[in-house]
Order: C-alpha cells, then sequence, then structure tokens
C-alpha cells in the first residue's frame, strides 16, 4: 500500500455548536472543552462576534483566559471570523475610512488571540482589501475573504477580488471557500422541518422544484438575477400563508445552498488559506447536500495543506440533532474520502 | 433563524396594563441595537399600542423610536432582552390570569454586514407561543 500523503489540517468552528450557546446550554469554554475531548481538532475557529462579548475589545482579562484555554486543550487557532458590517447605520453606509477602522481593530485583536487567518464578508471591495494590507502584514495575520453562496469563485466581484490578489502577490490576500456555494439539491432536514411545522406538501413541491430550476440556470452572476430567484421563493411563501417569514424562506434557498460547479474551486486554490466545510446535516454517514467527493477531490488535486473547519448549519432548522454527533460524521466521511485519494487528514497538532 | 427560540417560555408578565415578555435573538451573532425594529406584541389577537413599545436591553429601557441611532450599543447573542407595550383597558379586562394564552412576538432585524442591493437586508422573525401570564416577581 502506497504511504498516504499529508492533507489538510482537521478542525472545527464554534458556529457549529451555536444552538447549544444560544440556549445556555454551554459557555464559550464548555464548547472548547468539548471540541478538543471528542478530537474535532486540533483547529478551531471562533465568530468574534458570536463567542466573545465586547468584541474586538474583551479586555485583558479574556485575552489571558482564552490564551490559557487554547493552552490547556492544545487546540490550535485557525480562522477569527470577523464581520464587515457596512450597514452597522441605518442613515448610511460605513465609509471606505471607516471600514478600514472597524475591521483593522477585528484583524489586530485576531492576532492578539493567536489566530494566523481572519475571515472576511463579501461586503469589503477590493480597494478595501488593499488598504488592508499594511494592517495584515504588520499583524502577521492573512486575511481570507469567504465566498460564499449565492456568490461563487466565478462571479464577477469575486473575479474582481482573485485579480487584485494575483496582482499584488501579497501572501497574505486569499479566500475562504465555503462549501455551501456549491450545493446538489436542498437538506432532507429542513424539508423535514417544513414537514414538522406544517408546510403544505404542495409548497414543499414547488420550492423543491424552484431549487433546481435554478441550478439548472446555475450560480447567479448579478443582483438582480439573486433577487429575482429571491422573490419567487418568497412569493411561494407567501401563496400559502406564509408570508409573514417569507423571506427566511427566500435567505435560506437562495443564500445558503448554491449551485456553483465544485470544480469552480480549482480557479482559487493558490489563494486559499483556510476553508469552511460547510454541511446541513450528516445522513448515513454521507453529506447529501455539499458533494463532498467532488469538492474533495480538487483539494486533493491541488495538494491543500490548509486548514478546513467543519461548519455544521443544519442547526438554523434542526433543533433535534446534537451538533458534535454531526460534526463527528461529517470529520469521519472527509478522513475516508481523502483517504481514497491518497492523503491522511492532519488530526494532530 | 431558530425563530422556535424567540419568545422565552414563562416569561409572560402582566404588570398593571404593561405586558413583557423576553426575547432571544434569532441569528447568532451579536447585533447592534441599530439593527433592531419592527417590534410587534399581541396576546390573543390584542396588539399593544405601536408607540408604546420598549425594549430593555444592557440595564436600559429604550423605546423603539430610541433604537435606529444606537448602532455602537450592543445585543450579544446571549442576552434576552424585554420586549413590552401597553395594552388597552378592555383587552386587559378580556385576559384570564389563569388561562393560557397565544403570544406573538415580531422582530426585524436588519444584517449589517449583507447588503441586499436596495440596502442592508432586513429579516423578519416572529414566534408564536402560548403561555401562561407569570405572577409578578
Amino acid at each position: 500500500m502506497t504511504e498516504l500523503k499529508q492533507g489538510h489540517l482537521q478542525g472545527t468552528t464554534l458556529y457549529s455548536y451555536t444552538r447549544m450557546f444560544h440556549e445556555g446550554k454551554a459557555t464559550m469554554e464548555d464548547l472548547i472543552r468539548e471540541v478538543a475531548r471528542r478530537g474535532q481538532g486540533p483547529g478551531l475557529e471562533v465568530i468574534g462576534f458570536q463567542s466573545i462579548r465586547n468584541w474586538p475589545n474583551p479586555g485583558a482579562e479574556f485575552i489571558k483566559s482564552f490564551r490559557a484555554i487554547m493552552d490547556e486543550t492544545g487546540l490550535i487557532p485557525t480562522s477569527m471570523a470577523v464581520n464587515a458590517d457596512i450597514g452597522l447605520r441605518r442613515d448610511r453606509n460605513l465609509t471606505h475610512d471607516e471600514m478600514i477602522d472597524y475591521m483593522a481593530a477585528q484583524i489586530n485583536m485576531a492576532s492578539t488571540l493567536g489566530f494566523p487567518v481572519a475571515r472576511v464578508q463579501i461586503s469589503m471591495t477590493p480597494d478595501v482589501m488593499e488598504a488592508l494590507l499594511p494592517v495584515a502584514e504588520k499583524a502577521n495575520v492573512k486575511l481570507g475573504l469567504e465566498i460564499h453562496s449565492h456568490h461563487s469563485p466565478r462571479h464577477p466581484e469575486m473575479v474582481a477580488h482573485r485579480e487584485r490578489y494575483e496582482k499584488l502577490n501579497s501572501g497574505f490576500l486569499g479566500f475562504v471557500p465555503d462549501f455551501g456555494t456549491t450545493c446538489i439539491g436542498m437538506p432532507p432536514s429542513l424539508i423535514e422541518k417544513y414537514r414538522k411545522t406544517g408546510v403544505p406538501e404542495e409548497m414543499i413541491t414547488e420550492l423543491e422544484a424552484l431549487w433546481q430550476v435554478h441550478h439548472s440556470e446555475g450560480a447567479p452572476h448579478d443582483g438582480p438575477t439573486q433577487g429575482k430567484r429571491m422573490g419567487q421563493v418568497a412569493g411561494i411563501a407567501a401563496k400559502y400563508g406564509f408570508g409573514e417569514t417569507a423571506i427566511d424562506y427566500a435567505i435560506n434557498h437562495c443564500g445558503l445552498f448554491g449551485h456553483a460547479d465544485p470544480e469552480e474551486w480549482r480557479d482559487i486554490m493558490h489563494l486559499v488559506w483556510h476553508t469552511h466545510g460547510k454541511f446541513f446535516g450528516m445522513h448515513d454517514g454521507v453529506e447529501p447536500t455539499t458533494p463532498l467527493p467532488a469538492i474533495m477531490k480538487v483539494y486533493a488535486d491541488t495538494g491543500y495543506t490548509g486548514s478546513i473547519s467543519s461548519e455544521y448549519e443544519g442547526f438554523h432548522w434542526n433543533n433535534w440533532s446534537n451538533p458534535f454527533d454531526q460534526v463527528d460524521a461529517h470529520q469521519k466521511y472527509i478522513r475516508e474520502i481523502m483517504e481514497g485519494y491518497g492523503y491522511q487528514v492532519r488530526t494532530k497538532a | 433563524m431558530m425563530r422556535d427560540n424567540i419568545i422565552e417560555p414563562g416569561s409572560l408578565r402582566l404588570n398593571g396594563n404593561t405586558l413583557s415578555v423576553k426575547v432571544h435573538m434569532p441569528w447568532y451573532r451579536a447585533l447592534p441595537l441599530s439593527s433592531v425594529c419592527d417590534l410587534v406584541l399581541d396576546i390573543d389577537g390584542h396588539a399593544v399600542a405601536p408607540e408604546s413599545i420598549h425594549w430593555l436591553i444592557n440595564g436600559t429601557n429604550y423605546a423603539a423610536a430610541e433604537l435606529p441611532p444606537l448602532h455602537t450599543e450592543w445585543w450579544f447573542v446571549t442576552d434576552a432582552a424585554v420586549l413590552s407595550g401597553t395594552l388597552s383597558d378592555e383587552a386587559v379586562a378580556a385576559l384570564d390570569p389563569a388561562a393560557d394564552h397565544a403570544v406573538h412576538v415580531g422582530l426585524g432585524i436588519y444584517i449589517p454586514y449583507i447588503d441586499a442591493g436596495a440596502g442592508t437586508l432586513l429579516v423578519h422573525e416572529g414566534d408564536r407561543k402560548t403561555l401562561k401570564i407569570e405572577k409578578a416577581a
């Protein structure tokens, strides 16, 4: 048997356990210790605005205690997910300069807490990213723009980012792929939730058929197409009497389960520092919504050795599954796939 | 998102004509108070007066109209806010203190990092639960 090559670093994000944290069933420290106990690291990703009160100014006591728990558990900080809140104010968007200050504070705190990557979001323009480059270099934190549904690697906005990063060739500006960008269906657990909550069978049929229509058309490459699709979903929800929460259906349908071909990831792999292994729910050892054999083939072919966070998002609607069990199953599935491609996923620090 | 958790069970109170209930965030990360809007509270179909609606968070009981400029004050993920408002005398008279009541909370949250094309994305969420009125503490 041929020896396996060293693959990516296994990890998880505290986002996977949002429901437990949100419901007060576990503190951040409880979640981190359970991640370590279950062997779901060594990589650990945190969302600043989720887990840390007064982010990005949590105070000296927090900084000390966070470093202590990382030492205690042996986990490795991979990515600090920061938020590009351009729409913070109701009267206007933040200006270019305000955005730079807002992001710099978060990048600097990511550095202080030991994170080598800050995940940033699409509300950043290539100009803001370029302006943040000196901040990133000084903090020694790579910036990874998340490519999340409904965007995709070949969306013109993402292409503009890629071209800028390639031109600057800094080693600090790149991407964080999110596997929800490249789905092949709607998650079975979401359909189950619809049935549990009395969504009529006819409405479910219409929603699934519309998803397939959008899938045959491919990932949207402009705002109006995305807007039109969201309107179609909201229209179905409203028709069946779910008008109050129609936008929620539209966000799920058009914002979470993207239509891009996994092969598109190849375009950007040379600029990927970290990855969101987004998934919506494991069924019999397989993730039916994000086609991991096809996605991980790209990662294997390109020899990716960065980190991947298993990012469970079924909690949005699924209040019956244990998220730690979900992450266990997802990581096992990925390890098996990567072994098949000749790679040993790194599960130790 | 997680709208099943918005209304906290066991938190419905009636103090004089003021109805209140604890509200949990239907989102995964802290939001500025400027993100909170379109607050609605009703019981058995009787809505509290819109101009009376208040939002108690971080120790301050804000009138709904005070929230939009507060972009440096934060609603943390694990903190419940108290949503309150005034019922009419007729609505209060109709409430049987021992009975179950149909409670509805609605709220809008602007998602500050998502541009929906025509401005920041506004998500409306709501929860309906059957609750008893708790005795005042």
